[in-house]
């Protein structure tokens, strides 16, 4: 149904980078997630929205496969992946970011950095020789860092940054692995009002390229960056559609303006 | 940066020159074993410190795979073959024993892997004790030769030194390369290292074969001095031991592991002939290394030589140069190879 919602961007210039059908997860007595189905083309920005518990992390674990699901499939750049370990999709492209930051808070930003930017490749298996300041897995590191305008930190150590810079580094480090589909969880969290509009500026520049599926609680950002937008709730599906479609669906302003929390 | 540097140079050099002025400077040959013993000790917690401070794999068995070394090395003096044999046999068994720890315990993290490396510690000695044929049983194997070339006291001994030397910049090579990085965020975030593309177990693997085929040069060369392996060598109080030689010495230092054999070898054999229980002697050292220098006696120093310069560099710099130093504060992290 909703693969069938063709986005502004157009499909047809090759295979969709994503395709979900009919997943879904249980946890016991809770169906986290429930027969969800979406295609994400390869120029495409989707939006993930819905309150919190809706599912929508669990929907991104199942899609870069640190969760198992108890039903329907994935498919990445049309490979059936629904069997496939974490490790492997990631080095088939896909790149992730996660709701609370989850960084190497022992080491600093650039070997943060440089750790992602070598992925699971040889280049990381070398034990021989020391890292090198100015090879190419630095020089990309660098040019993540300063995408994120984190580069006047690199030598620091990741416990000594912001919230909002940990933030940042997240972003970077996905950025640097090179994706071919970048998922962002929640990249707002936490951030505040000045810090959302660079976060904002940071992904509006990311290349049209890449296709990005992107949750966000804030509805304003995930409407103002995407070309689609899914609403959840309680595991299920709502709607899918353009931004300004979502927006004045009656659930949705129902979910987010209605009876509970609207934050 | 340039006077940490310059001080751990200088150490290094010290310690260095002592090591190779002690023959000359009428050693007695108690002390030359003792120094000896340090080394050896001090190689095999070097091995155990970059699989806890690097791949934060703190292994409970890892005393056994340099016994089960050692009783490659034993069995194979004892059977009459040549040193080459010896050292390939000890070699190869090394390197099964560090492949089998390795591939059970590679999907395992935290309390499993201390119980997975503690139970195969257990069955190395055990092992040690029942198949008596090949070990010797409760009286091990003893009159076990060393090479010609090393034939000598004090050939051995700069062999030890030169070999310690040797171990020591190799493993802060590894930890210094891409793969001691890989292995710093396994340390630090499974999860991360999955979804960035790492397969964690291989990683894991690779890191126990490197600090095991260390382990068991360690076992190999104490065989060597000691002439004698018994299946003590592969109880678990060994491998005890090593883990309090790395805190007591500072995880993740170059340096800390030897410091930290140190104390403990010397408690061991100085102080037991004084005080009868050494053991307690020993705890509460490691009582108040932990209470007040948490990171280890190398660790806690690189602090505060780190502090020092902090505050030297900071006061009379200019704003703009203090401000790249202080916000942060920008801590030695204790984990990273300082000196
Ligand atoms: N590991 C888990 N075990 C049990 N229940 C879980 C687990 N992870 C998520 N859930 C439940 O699944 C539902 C969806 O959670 P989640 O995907 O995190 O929602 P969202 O990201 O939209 O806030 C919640 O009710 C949550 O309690
Ligand atoms: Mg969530």
């Amino acid at each position: 149904m909703s693969a069938t919602v063709p986005g502004p961007q157009g499909s047809g210039a090759g295979a969709p980078a994503l395709v979900i059908s009919g997943l879904g997860k249980r946890y016991g007595g809770v169906q986290a997630v429930d027969e969800i189905s979406l295609e994400l083309g390869p120029n495409e920005r989707i939006g993930v929205i819905g309150p919190n518990g809706a599912g929508k992390t669990t929907l991104f674990k199942m899609i870069a496969g640190d969760v198992a699901p108890t039903t329907g499939t994935v498919e990445l750049f049309g490979n059936d992946v629904t069997r496939t370990g974490t490790a492997r999709r990631a080095r088939m492209g896909v790149g992730r970011t996660f709701q609370v930051s989850n960084l190497f808070r022992d080491m600093s930003v650039i070997d943060n950095v440089r750790v992602a930017a070598r992925g699971g490749s040889s280049k990381a298996r070398i034990f021989w020789w020391p890292q090198m300041p100015t090879d190419d897995v630095s020089q990309r590191a660098g040019e993540a860092l300063e995408s994120v305008g984190l580069i006047d930190r690199r030598d620091d150590q990741v416990s000594d940054l912001s919230h909002g810079e940990q933030r940042q580094l997240e972003i970077a480090m996905a950025l640097a692995s090179e994706p071919k589909l970048l998922l962002l969880d929640e990249p707002a969290a936490g951030l505040s009002a000045a810090e959302r509009t660079t976060l904002r500026q940071l992904i509006e520049e990311l290349p049209r390229t890449l296709p990005i599926l992107l949750i966000e609680h804030d509805m304003t950002l995930a409407l103002g960056l995407t070309d689609r937008v899914m609403c959840m709730e309680n595991g299920r599906h709502v709607v899918t559609g353009t931004p300004d479609e979502v927006r004045e669906h009656e659930t949705v302003k129902e979910i987010y303006l209605g009876r509970r929390d609207k934050k | 940066m340039t006077r940490t540097r310059a001080i751990s140079g200088g150490a290094i050099v010290a310690l260095l020159a002592v090591a190779v002025a002690l023959p000359y400077i009428g050693a007695t040959s108690y002390v030359i074993s003792l120094v000896s013993t340090i080394l050896i000790a001090g190689m095999l917690a070097s091995s155990l410190n970059f699989l806890i401070g690097d791949a934060g794999m703190a292994s409970l068995g890892h005393g056994a795979i340099a016994a089960a070394s050692a009783y490659g090395a034993g069995w194979a003096s004892k059977q009459g073959l040549d040193p080459g044999t010896q050292v390939l046999i000890a070699l190869g068994i090394t390197l099964v024993v560090s492949f089998m720890y390795g591939i059970l315990s590679m999907r395992t993290s935290g309390i499993y892997f201390l119980m997975v490396t503690l139970a195969l510690g257990m069955v190395v000695y055990g092992l040690a004790f029942r198949w008596s044929q090949v070990t010797g049983g409760e009286n091990g194997i003893s009159g076990i030769k060393r090479p010609e070339f090393i034939g000598e006291w004090w050939t051995f001994y700069y062999f030890l030194v030169g070999a310690f030397v040797l171990t020591t910049a190799l493993l802060a090579v590894v930890s210094r390369s891409p793969f001691g990085a890989s292995l710093r965020g396994i340390r630090d975030s499974e999860t991360r290292m999955r979804s960035l593309g790492y397969s964690v177990p291989a990683y894991r693997l690779g890191a126990f074969m490197i600090s095991g085929t260390v382990a068991g040069f360690a076992g190999l060369l104490s065989v060597w001095l000691t002439h004698f392996v018994s299946p003590s060598t592969a109880g678990v109080h060994k491998s005890v031991l090593l883990i309090v030689m790395v805190i007591l010495g500072g995880v993740g230092t170059v340096f800390g592991p030897l410091i930290g054999a140190a104390v403990v070898v010397l408690v061991e054999n100085v102080l037991s002939n004084e005080v009868e229980r050494w053991p307690t002697v020993l705890g509460l050292i490691f009582i108040l290394v932990i209470l007040f220098a948490r990171a280890g006696i190398v660790g806690s120093f690189n602090k505060l030589i780190g502090r020092l310069k902090r505050r030297a560099t900071s006061t009379p710099s200019p704003p703009a140069e203090a401000e790249l130093v202080t916000p942060s504060g920008a801590p030695v992290s204790e984990r990273n190879h300082t000196a």
